[in-house]
């Protein structure tokens, strides 16, 4: 019992590093690197233009410092059979949980500190701030952390998880109240905040025997989004997405269907309904959509749009073979080229509204027209690179591997 | 002359499973393949419907193989599988349609003989729902409407007997009446012995991947020399010779 918890964080390792394997050796990666980098190029290039005395800044910074405390969750780690097979052990659970709540803490804690550092040029630049300030800025939100994450292991307490709005007010209200003391007073008082509220949550909260139900629910809401992480770059088995009957969009399927191609019509369906993939592109699309708005560097915007048209069609490639696994599609009586060609013909329907919805964001608030035509002449060449040359490509990859 | 089987060697992958197997379907008339689990009739099946490649032998339906004109082939061929497969973002109504569009049927036709089945399985209320939320059986009862509902000249029919309520399970039969009267080969596999007995009219015993006995029930209890034995204790005779081989 007393290994059970390490032997389970050495194979949940093992498993995070089988994909992100997977996740470097994927095109996505690099054009991961080119957003992160442009980003980047962004943020340097903004700061010298803010003056000193801005009367959002500060409240800025409340959200940053609020959303940063949100990473991180509780991982425990625990697995559905356990109410099952360690329903014995009461006290070996507690210590159980306590690793894994410093396991936890480490890696929140990490992250709380990169993202305190991507802030903090932003907060010396509108701020004045002493090498003190920053130290207390720091521990402010390591402390802010730690409360966020005991907050998570009580809501897994047979006694407290019943409150779960409770719960998920402190998520926000916790951290909020030390922010709003560092940027509002002074980093000094944001500092006692966070240390007397998290005191305090440590002293209301007692009795913290597991609630076997809420914290799998939990751990397996954490797995999943893990999973769909991962199933960005490669197949994750358990992530299917969920499907949705969306009866509005019984137009744009129709619009997608060509005739009366069976595979069209599987294609055009499932792109539809299929929450994972109509989820990633339409959140790609309006990503792109907001950055190609907001970035008025000319030939970073330009990038940044033809990165996205890309992203978008090499997010929709996986849909091709989704239904191999039903014999179904086997045996109907239709041609493997009426196939591609039905696949390409919904790849270049729906790579046409994305880039033409990106293009048209380019525009942005500058109402900048030169800038939208340069985007849609070369939107509409990298169209028909990736739906013709690109996809063709792609093809004759996939059916090397069968 | 249906459906021909000739020698056929085939199986998943180097090994063979099966091992010269030789059965024929004729028009209106329900074959039963009949087998213990592992004997090799969904391998057969499977390579009937174009899913596997036989090693060697052959298969040819109305004179068609697979190899020369894989469309017009399959185009003659529905198919009930033993576990129901169904596409998770498509409703029972797109079922339909699909397999309409696949199978280039005439959809007014069509649906008439649609409406018809999902009258007879009482699913005519659920056109918009989502068939893979439904039960095992409901979802066997899809499967079947959509088989039933082409107009292909050999039905293949994996078990279906398993998972059907008694109802459902005489409705299937009395579709399958219908169809062998329409002219249309069946091949059907299945462990329940008696109902088998009952409806086809001829049967192929497989054991190892081997042809054991094939013909009427007359036949088979003059092969086996029981003259008043059911299918069922022929069929036990014939597996407990095959073990203790």
């Amino acid at each position: 019992m007393n290994n059970l918890f390490a032997t389970r964080r050495q194979r949940h390792f093992m498993m995070l590093l089988k994909y992100w394997r997977l996740v470097f050796n994927d095109h996505f990666v690099i054009a991961l690197f080119f957003l992160f980098g442009a980003l980047d190029y962004v943020y340097g290039q903004w700061l010298p233009t803010l003056g000193p005395h801005l009367w959002w800044s500060r409240w800025l910074l409340v959200i940053w410092f609020v959303a940063i405390a949100q990473f991180g969750r509780l991982a425990t780690l625990l697995k559905r059979p356990d109410p099952v097979f360690l329903l014995p052990q009461v006290t070996a659970m507690e210590a159980y949980l306590k690793k894994a709540f410093f396991y936890s803490l480490l890696l929140g804690e990490l992250i709380t500190i990169a993202g305190t550092f991507v802030a903090l040029p932003f907060a010396m630049t509108t701020e004045k701030l002493s090498t003190v300030d920053i130290v207390f800025i720091f521990l402010t939100a390591m402390v802010s952390k730690d409360d966020w994450l005991f907050t998570a292991r009580k809501s897994i307490s047979m006694r407290w998880a019943r409150f779960q709005w409770r719960t998920r007010a402190e998520y926000w209200v916790n951290p909020a109240l030390a922010a709003l003391a560092t940027w509002l007073v002074t980093p000094t008082v944001g500092l006692i905040v966070a240390i007397v509220v998290d005191l305090a949550m440590r002293l209301v909260y007692r009795d913290l025997m597991v609630d076997w139900r809420a914290a799998i629910k939990m751990e397996e809401d954490r797995m999943y989004s893990v999973y769909r992480f991962f199933n960005l770059f490669t197949d994750v088995p358990s992530v299917q997405g969920n499907v949705k009957r969306r009866k509005w969009a019984t137009g744009l399927i129709k619009w997608l269907t060509v005739g009366k191609h069976p595979w069209s019509y599987i294609y055009a369906r499932g792109f539809v309904r299929n929450t994972e993939i109509s989820g990633i592109v339409s959140r790609l699309t309006v990503l792109g959509m907001v950055l190609t708005f907001l970035i008025p560097v000319h030939w970073l915007n330009t990038v940044m749009a033809l990165l996205f048209i890309y992203l978008i069609a090499t997010q929709l490639m996986p849909l091709f073979d989704q239904y191999d696994g039903n014999v179904f599609t086997h045996l109907y009586p239709v041609t493997k080229n009426e196939r591609v060609a039905d696949f390409q013909y919904l790849l270049a329907r729906v790579t046409l509204i994305e880039s033409g919805l990106i293009v048209i964001a380019s525009i942005g608030l500058r109402v900048d027209w030169g800038q939208f035509l340069t985007n849609l002449v070369l939107a509409g060449i990298e169209l028909a690179f990736l739906t013709h040359f690109y996809f063709k490509l792609r093809m004759k990859k996939l059916s090397e591997e069968y | 002359m249906a459906l021909e089987v000739k020698n056929l060697v085939g199986g998943y992958s180097q090994i063979p499973v099966l091992k010269k197997v030789n059965l024929d379907v004729q028009p209106g008339e329900l074959v039963g393949l009949i087998g213990l689990n592992g004997a090799g009739k969904s391998t057969t099946l499977n390579h009937i419907i174009g899913i596997l490649r036989p090693f060697s032998g052959e298969i040819t339906l109305n004179g068609l193989n697979l190899q020369d004109n894989p469309n017009e082939y399959k185009k003659q061929i529905a198919y009930v599988p033993e576990t129901p497969i169904l596409y998770d973002e498509l409703t029972l109504r797109e079922h339909l349609e699909l397999t309409m569009n696949a199978y280039q049927l005439d959809h007014d036709q069509a649906w008439q003989r649609a409406n018809k089945l999902l009258k007879t399985f009482r699913l005519e209320n659920k056109l918009d729902w989502f068939p893979a939320n439904f039960s095992k059986g409901m979802k066997q009862k899809v499967m079947i409407c959509c088989a039933f509902m082409t107009d292909a000249k050999l039905l293949i029919v994996d078990e279906p007997l398993y998972g059907l309520d008694p109802l459902a399970v005489h409705d299937l039969l009395n579709l399958i009446a219908e169809k062998k009267a329409a002219g249309v080969a069946v091949l059907m596999s299945t462990h329940v012995l008696d109902t088998a007995q009952r409806y086809c009219d001829r049967f192929v015993l497989l054991a190892n991947g081997q042809v054991k006995a094939h013909g009427t029930l007359a036949e088979l209890r003059a092969q086996a020399d029981r003259p008043d034995e059911s299918l069922d204790e022929i069929y036990l005779g014939l597996a407990r010779d095959e073990q203790n081989e």
